[in-house]
């Protein structure tokens, strides 16, 4: 992926109509190039035919018809249909074709592109946060540049050597570190190992944790629940926090709601909180209030009168006679009711 | 039931006695203590008045994220005014904003014809009597087909007129709305969609057509915007950038359904209120703040010195 690469042809470009071409820079691998040098390079790659490597899969050969009024031909006489034509259709959904798309042009974003969803595991991977944040507030001013401790995730025996250290509160009941001597040091020392990873494991996507459910939950308890009491009042631990918390999670929390968010435990509730359902129906089926009522049946959509002839067992039936005298099965497929029938309804002109 | 007695004697006993004081301190009884009803299946009254002991906190500054676009990583932290991104809802005053941004662009240029300008002769069609059917004077009258229109529309101009201060206040209560709801996402300066490098050579050495081009590009913008959840299933899209970006705004008219993308001069109150959220770079939201702030800053001088307002985004970590 490459930063501010322009793409010539402003403001009509694809305005228009698919008729419209995007038209792009060269992509020289001098950055600094000016504007010039670019299309210089350009017609370089189109007159050495340069080898380009990607894995999109496009038409190798694409014979364009000449338009009409560009044919010169005097026998020339247009079809007027198209069964005679060799090859019908264009280039238009080809990107819409899986085998066509390459996989790396898939979004890669700061945290998972699942988000964890489980409150265990939300908890667990909270607590990690905040001890990290808790950690990082203190000693990032003495350190250059802070900014890829947070986005290494590591494996399974870091984030368990992180969460074993207890928060405590501090003189405001705010979070802090220090019940046992050397736990500053020790969460330091597990963030500060990731400053040798390489740049392509912190731009990288973050990896699935390494937790199961049950695992988590077996540690929570072992918590007990005072620590989720702690306050956090610091708006750049809280910061901290929500930074690590996307790249451990996925979910990403709004400044507007990070305001109301003043202890460990309101933020766990907050990650945990299921998503809004879309549709009534969903959020009934979800919640499932209507199952354990042995009068009200449920639908997701309207119940029609075909749902009513299909639960008879009288739809196949219908169907059957409909095909056997060649009638429309759904809707009436251009067919008006008779006239004796809007005679007898009194509604005839 | 024992401690109720108690108390409806001691009020009683209190109604009954003629100390001298002033009236507004007498217990204020309406009916004789016999007609009220017993209290017994009263829900209790729920305690909605604040603890006098705990003092109301306003909030001194409110967290702004700057994320880099399109990975959406943290970068830095700003402390904003709560006066620039925290105000209260008044939708009052969106309303009145919304009307006068209208009006303001209403065309106003329905025209209709009098039947002074309506072409031709002015002689009288036909006798007044006589002829058995209506009198008529002139053909442009507007009784007759063809004649002119009376009281029809003229262009004119249908803008309305809003207190500065009030609009520049629905502008900051158009954005504290948004970021109160978590759908003002500020990006770095420079905002910009990133198109692979393959592609651009491929584009670039004229192998793909354009066809291939717009279908690429769209393709691209709205796959990155549904894995973010920024896309038409989730109400849409709007990017606003201090100038015109090449790539990012030809692919958002590409994929128009997904979102669009506005350069900071075409915004008004009306565009931050329409789709899901907003993304906006904080050059511009700086400079949109600082455009509309006149009831935060005096244009009077005293003693030399001009209140500037809150300052626009402190610093408190940045990488």
């Amino acid at each position: 992926m490459r930063n501010l690469v322009r793409l010539r042809g402003s403001a009509s470009a694809l305005s228009t109509s698919s008729t419209s071409t995007v038209r792009t820079a060269a992509t020289s691998s001098s950055a600094s190039s000016s504007h010039t040098q670019r299309r210089c390079l350009s017609s370089d790659v189109r007159a050495k035919k340069i080898h380009i490597e990607t894995d999109l899969v496009y038409p190798s050969k694409v014979r364009v018809a000449p338009l009409r009024d560009n044919i010169t031909d005097p026998d020339y006489v247009p079809a007027d249909r198209a069964d005679d034509l060799e090859e019908v259709g264009g280039l238009t959904n080809w990107w819409e074709q899986p085998e066509h798309w390459g996989n790396s042009k898939r979004y890669v974003g700061f945290g998972p592109t699942e988000k964890v969803r489980d409150p265990m595991l939300l908890t667990v991977l909270v607590r990690r946060a905040v001890i990290e944040a808790v950690a990082l507030r203190k000693f990032s001013p003495n350190i250059m540049r802070p900014e890829g401790l947070l986005a290494v995730t590591r494996g399974q025996k870091e984030l368990l050597n992180t969460v074993e250290v207890t928060p405590i509160a501090a003189g405001d009941g705010s979070v802090t570190l220090g019940g046992e001597k050397g736990d500053w040091v020790k969460v330091w020392a597990q963030l500060s190992q990731v400053k040798r990873e390489s740049e392509e494991v912190k731009k990288g996507p973050a990896p699935e944790p390494e937790l199961t459910p049950a695992e988590a939950k077996v540690l929570v308890q072992k918590w007990g629940s005072e620590w989720k009491s702690l306050k956090l009042l610091d708006p750049v631990i809280k910061f901290y926090a929500a930074k690590r918390i996307q790249r451990l999670t996925g979910h990403i929390i709004p400044d507007g709601k990070l305001i109301g968010i003043e202890t460990v435990n309101s933020l766990i509730a907050y990650l945990a909180k299921p998503p809004k359902a879309r549709k009534l129906a969903e959020e009934i089926e979800t919640t499932g209030v209507v199952a354990n009522l042995s009068n009200v049946a449920f639908s997701p959509r309207r119940v029609t009168p075909l749902d009513k002839d299909i639960s008879l067992g009288r739809w196949k039936v219908m169907k059957k006679e409909l095909e056997k005298r060649k009638l429309p099965v759904l809707g009436t497929e251009g067919y008006q009711k008779s006239n004796l029938l809007r005679w007898a309804e009194g509604r005839a002109a | 039931m024992a401690a109720k007695g108690m108390k409806s004697l001691g009020e009683a006993m209190r109604g009954l006695s003629l100390a001298s004081r002033p009236c507004r301190t007498l217990p204020a009884q309406s009916s004789p203590l016999i007609s009220r009803r017993s209290m017994a299946t009263e829900a209790p009254v729920a305690n909605i008045t604040r603890s006098v002991t705990e003092a109301w906190q306003p909030l001194s500054s409110v967290p702004v994220t700057i994320y880099s676009f399109p990975s959406l990583e943290p970068r830095s932290l700003e402390a904003w005014s709560p006066k620039h991104l925290h105000l209260p809802l008044r939708r009052d005053i969106l309303h009145l904003a919304v009307v006068y941004e209208g009006d303001k662009t209403r065309q106003g240029t329905a025209n209709t014809k009098t039947r002074r300008e309506v072409h031709g002769s002015h002689k009288k069609m036909g006798a007044q009597k006589g002829s058995g059917a209506a009198r008529r004077g002139t053909r442009q009258s507007p009784l007759l087909r063809g004649g002119g229109k009376s009281f029809g529309p003229k262009p004119r101009d249908f803008s309305t007129s809003l207190n500065r201060k009030v609009y520049d206040l629905a502008w900051r209560t158009a954005l504290s709305y948004r970021y109160r709801r978590g759908e003002l996402i500020v990006t770095e300066d420079g905002m910009e969609l990133p198109l692979p490098n393959d592609f651009l050579q491929l584009a670039e050495s004229g192998k793909l057509g354009q066809v291939l081009e717009d279908g690429f590009v769209k393709k691209y913008v709205q796959d990155l915007l549904a894995a973010i959840g920024w896309d038409r299933s989730n109400g849409r899209t709007t990017f606003i950038t201090g100038d015109r970006r090449p790539n990012l705004f030809t692919a958002m008219e590409a994929a128009d359904a997904d979102g669009r993308a506005m350069e900071l001069e075409d915004v008004d109150v009306k565009n931050l209120l329409e789709t899901g959220r907003l993304v906006i770079e904080r050059s511009a939201l700086k400079e949109l703040i600082k455009k509309h702030q006149s009831d935060l800053i005096s244009r009077v001088a005293v003693k030399g010195i001009y209140a500037k307002g809150p300052p626009t985004g402190q610093t408190l970590v940045h990488y």
